[in-house]
């Protein structure tokens, strides 16, 4: 599964995924029929158009024996609020629960389900780890920087305050630039402090926020998709 | 100082807006936001399954929750049986009034609060002046609020919005004196001024961390002492509490207290648990000789019947404030309500209403750190989505359900969305510079304020999947 | 229909509509979710935890340590008024005439009125017994009765307690399980006022700086006996 955000603004991501998936022997599919898991519309409280959404997903993904998706957001949604959408709906609430159970973040599916921490990359240069707020949620707190450390060649430099959200938060980055721009720029000099050459983060809305703030800023730091990252050999 | 801390409203752009530009305030904010999220990892870190110990705090009070009535009768039951007396309160209004009838029935001149934000909610102190009955704030914290004629701006730390300077002003001109601006020689006024209030006062009024159905027994935790004060001077206790704090059983206790503190603050144990069941008993020197119990629904029982039941949950230790991002730079008195933080933009909205505070459930960028960081694990993130779905039902907005619509209505067409994929490339492109555009039409517009807003890619991933294959 | 019966119905039709199908969760068991236990040396962990907490802990080693301990303490407050409960540690070491051979200005119970409040306010030490320690989190525990006055261990600005090890419990929820219903009793009711001290009183309202004192004793002095007598 690719985001609708990478899709249209960060393919790069989705090709360094594919790349990646195949480089450890995993045959990668990418149904046409998918476009956005309805996080937005989730979020911003129009469940209706959420479930229609969601119907589509499941549907597109209803054969595929193992969903991977870069984004932990994406997978958040699949994973802890299909269920709960389809609680009260007898047909769908089992099949999302079906493909919540087959769903996984990236570095989850790495880490978790192929046990690999080493997948061969290979970065010259110093990178610190933004961690997307979803990943709490999945409670994935450590694979990220997990498989980061077996990169080679990279220096890792931890990220004072890594875990705390970038201001993104989709509708309101734009509904309160005031609040989300404290947060984006707070952010930004974190990651100016650590000199690193990149910063990587698991999540196409961090990397736009961040990569927004830091251009703006005409910052030197890269914004680094981890799959670009460990694409990389 | 902001004078923003004075009086409720509403504005919370302004008010928000305003706390952003002030330097003192946002250094105090990270101060304490800082130390106490760092107490509370330490602090859950320390128990070997705190994880566990939370779920199992969430199932008690899921339990209590959905036998309230029970636990309600039995609480009554076991408090008249010590001689003690039990009073409901439907209403703000009606906790006040009984509150004064009770001052007023046992000729009290002189109350002493210790902190309670039930009787913060229910706007206590202003019908007991009215009523005769002088009241003085006993926390350190919230005797600054008082004198200062403020509201507190954070759970467990009222006064954090004032500086050192701030405070030694405050108190000097309420004392009529030159008072230095040292921490501790001002706490040690405060000691001194509030034992004279404690040596006088006949009424000690106290909310309740908790309330034990199977005993008759109120909790109170404080750091400073002033519950144990405000408990053993007056001969009269009265204590009001939200009926959501009962919990079944005495042994259920040690669950919330472990957890309690190090919630809110890291440390094992607060201070002082003060774990009073019924009134002084024959031959004890001292502690009330009279105990009331005001039991306030004032709202909660609507709650109860909603999805937003898991809000009542919450015991007040203030742990989403100190985690949460926006919290940490808007401060507590932009959010306009008597709780402030991830829980007061539930709490303000669904007691207050939501058509009062339409920005609340939205200032939030639903990054999960309050939950993460909540002893009972409230799923605060999706309480405010979840009011954001009661704001389009009660004040729809027609324009923004008109654009999400359409957006959803062409992301459940492959095609459309391969289209408006297309669409805004072309639109966007002459707008792009090495790939950012630092000026966005329409609503984009906010975000470019801040930041620039990445250009869409000349080729979609689903178009070089076709390469890939 | 009473103001209490309209509260409860609508409390009861709330819950009847707020709760799930499926009916709602029983009370939970906990089991051993949460035990913390004191580990191999309870008494260490107390005193180590005690320390964290602000307090001070003294091992009296010998029969005469106690008074030594306490003429040691209150030497170097420069303590006038001492102030002490009954019974326990305090009846067993005969405190009150020892102080009073130190030429101390003591008030016991015995020489308190009904109606003598001040002297608690007044004093400058209040010594009191215990009725369990908590290695787990450093904590005193203190219940209300005839011969422990509340104010004992609130008014005055330093506190001191007598305690035997064998007092100590390894956990909180030891403490808990004292007053919880057994197989053999239906239950111990607690006391009055059950009261958790764990270290000295503490604010952090102005600047997060610590400051101790402001209404409860600033300062905890717990002396820990050999002895294995029961609780005081």
């Amino acid at each position: 599964m690719i985001t609708c955000l990478a899709d249209g603004f960060f393919p790069d991501v989705g090709v360094a995924t594919v790349k990646l998936l195949r480089r450890l022997g995993v045959t990668v599919e990418f149904p046409q029929s998918q476009t956005c898991c309805g996080q937005p519309h989730f979020n911003s409280g129009y469940h209706d158009d959420a479930r229609a959404l969601a119907r589509n997903t499941i549907t597109t993904f209803a054969k595929a024996p193992l969903v991977v998706t870069p984004s932990g957001s994406c997978a958040a949604m699949v994973r802890l609020e299909y269920p709960e959408l389809f609680h009260a709906d007898p047909v769908w609430h089992p099949r999302a629960v079906d493909l919540a159970r087959r769903t996984h973040e990236l570095s989850d599916f790495l880490v978790n389900v192929l046990k690999v921490e080493d997948v061969g990359a290979r970065f010259e240069g110093k990178a610190t780890y933004h961690m997307a707020c979803h990943l709490r949620g999945l409670g994935l707190l450590t694979e990220p920087i997990r498989l980061m450390r077996k990169v080679r060649g990279l220096h890792f430099v931890p990220l004072e305050r890594y875990d705390e959200c970038c201001g993104f938060g989709g509708s309101f980055a734009v509904r309160y630039p005031g609040i989300s721009g404290a947060m984006v720029r707070d952010k930004a000099a974190f990651i100016e402090k650590t000199a690193v050459d990149a910063v990587v983060a698991t999540d196409a809305g961090c990397l736009m926020n961040i990569g927004g703030c830091l251009n703006r800023q005409a910052s030197k730091v890269r914004i680094l998709h981890l799959a670009e990252l460990l694409a990389q050999t | 100082m902001s004078n923003y801390a004075q009086h409720e409203h509403h504005d919370f752009l302004g008010a928000s807006a305003q706390a952003l530009a002030d330097p003192t305030l946002q250094q105090a904010l990270v101060r304490l936001t800082d130390t106490l999220l760092a107490g509370n990892r330490k602090g859950y870190a320390a128990l070997a399954d705190s994880s566990e110990l939370r779920d199992h705090a969430k199932r008690i009070k899921e339990h209590t929750l959905a036998h309230l009535d029970q636990y309600l009768v039995q609480l009554e039951a076991s408090v008249q049986r010590l001689g003690g007396k039990v009073h409901w309160a439907a209403t703000a209004d009606e906790a006040r009034k009984i509150v004064v009838e009770i001052a007023q029935k046992a000729n009290c001149k002189h109350a002493v609060k210790s902190k309670s934000m039930t009787s913060e909610e229910i706007h206590l102190n202003p019908a007991l002046e009215a009523a005769g009955v002088e009241v003085t704030e006993t926390d350190f914290g919230e005797f600054i609020i008082q004198v200062a004629g403020e509201r507190p701006s954070h759970l467990v730390a009222p006064a954090v919005h004032h500086t050192r300077e701030s405070v030694a002003r405050v108190l000097s001109k309420h004392l009529g004196q030159q008072l230095a601006d040292d921490p501790k020689s001002l706490a040690m006024t405060g000691r001194r001024v509030l034992r004279e209030k404690f040596r006088q006062a006949d009424l000690g009024i106290t909310g309740a961390n908790f309330a034990i159905a199977e005993t008759g027994t109120v909790v109170l935790v404080t750091n400073e002492g002033n519950g144990r004060l405000t408990t053993t001077c007056p001969r009269v206790h009265v204590a009001i509490m939200g009926i959501e704090k009962v919990i079944p059983r005495f042994t259920d206790l040690p669950v919330f207290l472990k957890l309690l503190a190090r919630g809110a603050t890291g440390q094992t144990l607060s201070v002082y648990t003060t774990i009073i069941t019924g009134p002084r008993q024959a031959g004890e020197y001292d502690g009330a000789e009279e105990f009331h119990l005001v039991l306030l629904d004032n709202g909660r029982s609507k709650v109860l019947a909603t999805p937003f039941r898991e809000s009542l949950q919450c015991i007040r230790c203030g742990a989403c404030l100190n985690a949460c991002p926006v919290y940490r730079r808007i401060g507590g008195h932009a959010y306009g309500g008597v709780y402030s933080g991830p829980i007061g933009s539930i709490l303000t909205p669904l007691y207050d209403s939501v058509e009062e505070n339409p920005h609340l459930p939205h200032a939030s960028s639903l990054c999960g750190a309050c939950q993460s960081a909540c002893p009972v694990k409230i799923n605060i993130p999706h309480m405010l989505i979840g009011l954001r779905e009661l704001q389009h039902e009660r004040e729809p907005n027609r324009w923004e359900r008109w654009a999400y619509g359409l957006w959803s209505a062409v992301l459940q067409r492959p095609w459309a969305y391969r289209w408006a994929l297309w669409a805004a490339r072309v639109f966007l492109k002459r707008r792009a510079t090495n790939g950012w555009i630092a000026q966005m039409p329409g609503p984009g517009a906010e975000w470019t304020k801040i930041r620039d807003f990445p250009a869409p890619a000349a080729q979609s991933f689903r178009d070089r999947w076709k390469e890939l294959e | 229909m009473t103001a209490r019966e309209a509260f409860l119905e609508r409390v009861k039709s709330a819950v009847a509509e707020g709760n799930r199908a499926g009916g709602a969760p029983p009370l939970p068991e906990r089991g051993r979710v949460g035990y913390q236990g004191a580990g191999a040396d309870p008494v260490e962990r107390f005193c180590q935890e005690l320390i964290a907490a602000g307090g001070k802990a003294y091992l009296a080693s010998d029969a005469d340590a106690p008074l030594r301990l306490v003429q040691e303490i209150l030497q170097s407050l420069n303590a006038r008024r001492i102030l002490l409960t009954r019974g326990g540690l305090i009846d067993q070491l005969g405190l009150a005439g020892m102080l009073r051979r130190l030429g101390l200005e003591v008030k016991t119970l015995d020489d308190l009125g009904a109606d003598s409040r001040e002297e608690f306010f007044q004093a400058d030490v209040g010594i009191t017994n215990v009725h369990r320690l908590i290695a787990e989190t450093g904590t005193v525990v203190l219940t209300s009765r005839p011969n422990e006055p509340r104010s004992a261990s609130l008014l005055p600005p330093v506190h001191i307690c007598l305690a035997e090890r064998s007092q100590i419990l390894p956990d909180l929820f030891d403490l808990f399980d004292l007053f919880a219903p057994t197989a053999s009793a239906s239950k111990t009711l607690p006391p009055s006022c059950l009261t958790l001290i764990t270290g000295p009183s503490k604010t952090g309202d102005i600047e997060l700086k610590l400051v101790t004192g402001v209404h409860g004793p600033g300062e905890v002095h717990v002396i820990l006996l050999a002895g294995s007598a029961g609780e005081g």
